[in-house]
């Protein structure tokens, strides 16, 4: 007690010091330097590159970095139940967002955010009908390639689709997708649903924003072996690749009849004993939260692989193999520096691949090489997301 | 050698008084646990995580089944109704199973809804109806027809209205 008191006089006598010096020594302080007025400035982004990414980070943002230098480039607010998406023509993100008035209850809102990817600027608010409220999954919301349609996933929890006219930033109507859920955007023209009985449902979009729904007969098995809801797209081409826990890939070209390529296996295509769906069968099987990437330029797919049982599909990987969709041959086996849950590649011609800890960092590769650029430290979570210009 | 014995003497000690603890465990009443039968177990785990462990959920955004699911039963569009729901149909269930879990909620959670001499589902039923699980239609469409038909038929089934009314609030032009 007596040391505590000591000290407090100390440091009152050092501070009656100070202000003494400051009045006392008229020379002293014409010797400071003149302190200039902050000029601030508002700096806005240049045209969005290829090489940018944006992954989820801490519980309440999503933060847009420069692949080439790990860089932040700005911030966007969303929570862990947001979606975001970046617009086909790089001048946009939307954030779909689910609020209640008084944080965790109260009255709900939806509503789609359109900011401007120069500014950063919110420039649009777009009321939205309740949403599904689920795990992060990029194909909870999608655009068409024409950046003319958002479409979001519902789960009430009958499940539906909402369709939103961007343009015009209104909702035009909620399309009944019974027993489908997430929303895979073909070519042109509408999107499809993966159902639970191991289908498909499939809901054109004219121009006016009129629907017509139609379905496929089942074409992997939902009980037993059911596909990823985080089967990768190409956008540009309405292609999926719809791809089952033990690691089957069904090649799908969607639209109102889709194509439904015979599938083939991750496994076998990289020459490892076929992975089954036996509870004690260790083989190299895919798995994470965001355990695929599709490289368009290449038409390179990117699997997040471990070694495990069947039913491990959420397990972290600790390599990526890199696959030819076309000769459906494995061309390369990248070591990650730690167990990743999620990847994502850039969408150039040389291409930046990211590989996402489950403890915040996130490592920068060039994906040819599979060398690391650049590790970033920084709350990242397990979900990036890459302009797909 | 003494430090092995020290080891032994440990192992020896945590042995008697882990047998003590299970003495004493042995001792103490058993505690009664619920034991399920088929039918609810399949319940919760299929339906109650949405519809509620007692058929009772957020009103207006999950359809109420207790003292209300038999009413669908009042018609042949409203028994066929409830088995081609996705859910239903999809479920990972054999048909005997799925069988018993819709007599459940029908006549258990929805005591008291049934009318009077309505049959229980067959298993050829349930079978023939999960080969036709709704598709392409407009879900909300088609339960307001079927309602429509199941509340003339049954007046005091008055409440199934009430789900649909409030789906209609929240979805946008949600037509065939």
């Amino acid at each position: 007690m007596a040391g505590l008191r000591k000290s407090r006089w100390a440091a009152m006598a050092i501070a009656a010091a100070g202000l003494s010096g400051v009045s006392g020594t008229p020379s002293a302080r014409a010797a400071q330097p003149v302190l200039q007025a902050e000029q601030s400035t508002v700096a806005t982004l240049p045209t969005m590159s290829s090489h940018w990414f944006l992954p989820a980070t801490g519980s309440e943002s999503y933060t847009l970095y420069n692949g080439d230098t790990a860089q932040i480039l700005g911030t966007l607010p969303g929570d862990l139940i947001s979606n975001a998406a970046f617009s086909p023509d790089g001048k946009t993100f939307y954030v779909a967002v689910t609020m209640w008035a008084r944080g965790d209850h109260g009255p709900r809102e939806d509503f789609l955010r359109a900011y401007d990817a120069h500014t950063l600027a919110l420039v649009k608010e777009i009321e939205l009908p309740p949403r599904a409220l689920a795990v992060y999954k990029i194909q909870n919301m999608d655009l068409s390639q024409d950046g003319h349609w958002a479409y979001i996933f519902d789960m009430s929890p009958a499940t539906g689709i909402t369709v939103i006219d961007l343009k015009a930033g209104k909702v035009v109507r909620t399309v009944d997708t019974p027993g489908c859920a997430l929303v895979f955007p073909w070519k042109s023209g509408g999107l499809s649903s993966l159902c639970g009985d191991g289908s498909l449902t499939n809901v054109a979009v004219d121009a006016s924003g009129a629907a017509k729904v139609s379905h496929v007969a089942p074409f992997f098995d939902a009980n037993n072996d059911p596909v990823f809801e985080q089967s990768p797209i190409d956008r540009h081409a309405g292609i999926a690749f719809f791809i089952t826990y033990t690691g089957k890939v069904f090649e799908t070209s969607l639209g109102a009849t889709p194509t439904i390529g015979t599938p083939w296996t991750l496994s076998a295509a990289a020459g490892q004993p076929v992975a089954t769906t036996g509870v004690q069968d260790v083989a190299w099987r895919p798995g994470g939260k965001e355990p695929f990437a599709y490289q368009r330029a290449t038409r390179q797919l990117y699997a997040l692989m471990h070694m495990g049982t069947y039913w491990t599909h959420k397990r972290e990987g600790n390599e990526i193999w890199v696959y030819d969709t076309t000769a459906h041959t494995l061309l390369r086996r990248i070591a990650l520096p730690a167990d990743c849950v999620g990847i994502a590649v850039s969408q150039d011609q040389h291409p930046l691949l990211y590989a996402l800890t489950g403890e915040g960092k996130a490592f920068v590769m060039d994906a040819a090489s599979g060398k690391v650029l650049h590790t970033i430290d920084a709350r990242i979570g397990g979900i990036a997301l890459t302009p797909d210009l | 050698m003494r430090a092995r014995g020290v080891v032994q003497g440990v192992c020896a000690l945590v042995l008697l008084a882990a047998s003590a603890f299970h003495a004493a465990r042995a001792e103490a009443p058993r505690p009664t646990l619920p034991v399920l039968t088929h039918a609810p177990a399949n319940y919760l785990l299929g339906c109650g995580g949405c519809h509620g462990i007692g058929g009772m959920s957020r009103q207006g955004t999950v359809p109420d089944l207790r003292g209300q699911a038999g009413y669908f039963l009042c018609t042949d569009s409203g028994r066929r109704y409830v088995l081609r729901l996705p859910n239903v149909a999809f479920a990972n269930l054999t048909t005997p199973q799925l069988t018993e879990l819709m007599n459940y909620v029908m006549f258990t959670l929805g005591a008291g809804s049934a009318p009077k001499g309505a049959r229980p589902f067959t298993e050829a039923e349930v079978e023939a109806a999960r080969h036709e699980p709704f598709g392409a239609v407009s879900l909300q469409a088609y339960r307001a027809d079927v309602v429509r038909d199941v509340t003339t038929a049954c007046p005091q089934a008055a409440a199934l209205t009430d789900y649909g009314a409030a789906l209609a609030t929240r979805e946008v032009r949600n037509t065939p």
